[in-house]
């Protein structure tokens, strides 16, 4: 379960998040939509206690992130802010969490087989391809197999195949029982996955509902509910 | 916190930065102290005048290491400033707890190899320096063999500190290594200045590497209880400014 209440950010003059609230239950996958310097990026990192609120609340379980002991082992998460250091190999990345967290090296393996990285493991982050650093930040995600996942622009430099991969891990992390929260600008890929859309632009809460209550061309209804308060 | 230590550990030898510069810490001791006790001979071997006046066997075996120290430096900076927050904060999101582990993890990998550079530094200058050279077990060395590894390790927390709250390596680099080459030896030829340079953290702390202190100097315990005052601070700032960061 991961919730949000009346969580407000500001830099400077502007509010990059603005009283917003919604909830993100598990067993279901929920997107997180909004253009570009709507808020999303900023309130996942609040909800991983990486920038610390100006108001309200962003609970992850219940609690707040810095509260959790060995936090990998509950939410997993993918970040551009989070991205690993490009002199050191994907092992080598997984290893240093794995021993943070008291996971095992088998689970590291695991997880690279998982998101198809084994044979590029030894290789520097650097000079991997944008497609295999998601897939690196997947593999870093899923380590402490956490019952909630927050996933920032997962399909960024993904292919059709690993688009189309993504999508069935996510169903299955959600029928698993686990919470998915998944941002993104592109809307007819996450409205393919996604069982619940929570809509917002300019920091707020724009549009929370089931996928299936969004009738008619998805986009335009998308445009239109960010449009209106550009 | 085991756990922590070791995970940073991990960090900071898949890294290639930080393992270099540690690396580089005994090769310039030993090189500079051979190099120390070969002309210290042939000074002496030939009543050269530009030999120091102070010359003495068991002091100069310290002067290879205090020149391992800038490479010791770079690697707090270089541990500090290599290792991106996100993850590291993802995987630990306690600042206080993150900070120090790195903290600890620092001292743990620098120790062995300061140890090592402080020993053998000291044991290749007495070889070089030949009939001149002095016994390790000399009174006074085997203290001031401790103070230097003190000395070091501290150095390279401080560098460490600061680079916690400057978040980038080039101004404690720029800050630091200048400092040590240059500054707090040409704050010394003044008087005024001299009395304010006893109280930088290098002056100070190398007390502890002095086998007989001047007779203005801070001696070893000042000196290093000075020292220390700056290592705390330097750890205490970076805290401070890491617990407010967003990332």
């Amino acid at each position: 379960m991961i919730e949000v209440e009346g969580l407000c950010k500001r830099y400077g003059p502007v509010a990059a998040v603005d009283d917003l609230s919604f909830a993100a239950r598990p067993g279901m996958v929920t997107g997180f939509l909004g253009p570009n310097g709507a808020g999303k990026s900023t309130t996942m990192r609040m909800l991983l206690g990486l920038a610390s609120p100006d108001a309200g609340r962003a609970l992850v379980g219940g609690r707040s992130y810095w509260e959790l002991e060995r936090p990998l082992r509950q939410v997993g998460a993918l970040l551009e802010t989070a991205a690993p250091h490009r002199g050191r190999s994907g092992h080598a990345h997984l290893a240093w969490l794995a021993r943070s967290q008291g996971i095992g090296m088998g689970r590291v393996r695991e997880v690279l087989e998982l998101v198809g990285l084994a044979d590029a493991a030894r290789r520097r982050v650097g000079g991997y391809s944008q497609g295999m650093r998601q897939r690196l930040g997947l593999a870093a995600a899923l380590l402490g197999d956490p019952g909630i996942v927050i996933l920032d622009e997962p399909a960024n430099g993904l292919d059709p195949e690993g688009i189309r991969w993504l999508r069935g891990l996510l169903r299955g992390l959600a029928e698993e029982g686990r919470t998915v929260l998944v941002s993104s600008h592109l809307i007819g890929e996450v409205a393919r996955t996604a069982d619940r859309l929570v809509v917002v632009a300019k920091g707020r809460l724009v549009a929370d509902a089931e996928t299936s209550t969004f009738t008619g061309d998805l986009e335009d209804e998308f445009l239109r509910l960010t449009g209106g308060v550009r | 916190m085991i756990d922590l230590v070791r995970a940073e550990l991990i960090k900071l030898r898949s890294v290639r930065g930080p393992l270099v510069a540690l690396a580089l810490v005994p090769i310039v001791s030993i090189g500079i102290g051979a190099v120390n006790g070969l002309s210290g001979r042939q000074a002496l071997d030939s009543h050269n005048p530009m030999l120091r006046p102070d010359f003495t066997a068991q002091q100069s075996g310290f002067d290879g290491v205090q020149y391992g120290m800038l490479a010791l430096i770079v690697f707090g900076v270089l541990a500090v400033s290599g290792d991106p927050l996100g993850p590291a904060l993802l995987a630990v999101p306690r600042r206080a707890r993150f900070h120090a582990a790195k903290m600890v993890a620092i001292v743990v990998a620098a120790l062995p190899v300061v140890t090592f550079s402080v020993v053998v530094s000291d044991a290749v200058t007495q070889v070089a320096l030949g009939p001149y050279g002095k016994s390790l077990g000399t009174s006074g060395v085997p203290g001031a063999m401790a103070g230097a590894v003190l000395f070091l390790t501290a150095m390279c927390v401080l560098a460490a500190g600061f680079t916690m709250m400057t978040r980038t390596a080039l101004v404690p680099l720029a800050v630091l290594l200048p400092l040590i080459t240059v500054g707090s030896q040409l704050l010394t030829i003044a008087d005024a200045s001299r009395r304010v340079a006893r109280f930088l953290p290098d002056r100070a702390g190398a007390q502890l590497l002095t086998v007989r202190p001047d007779h203005d100097a801070l001696g070893p315990a000042l000196g290093g209880a000075v020292m220390a005052v700056w290592v705390a601070a330097a750890v205490a700032g970076g805290l401070l400014v890491l617990r407010r960061r967003d990332v």
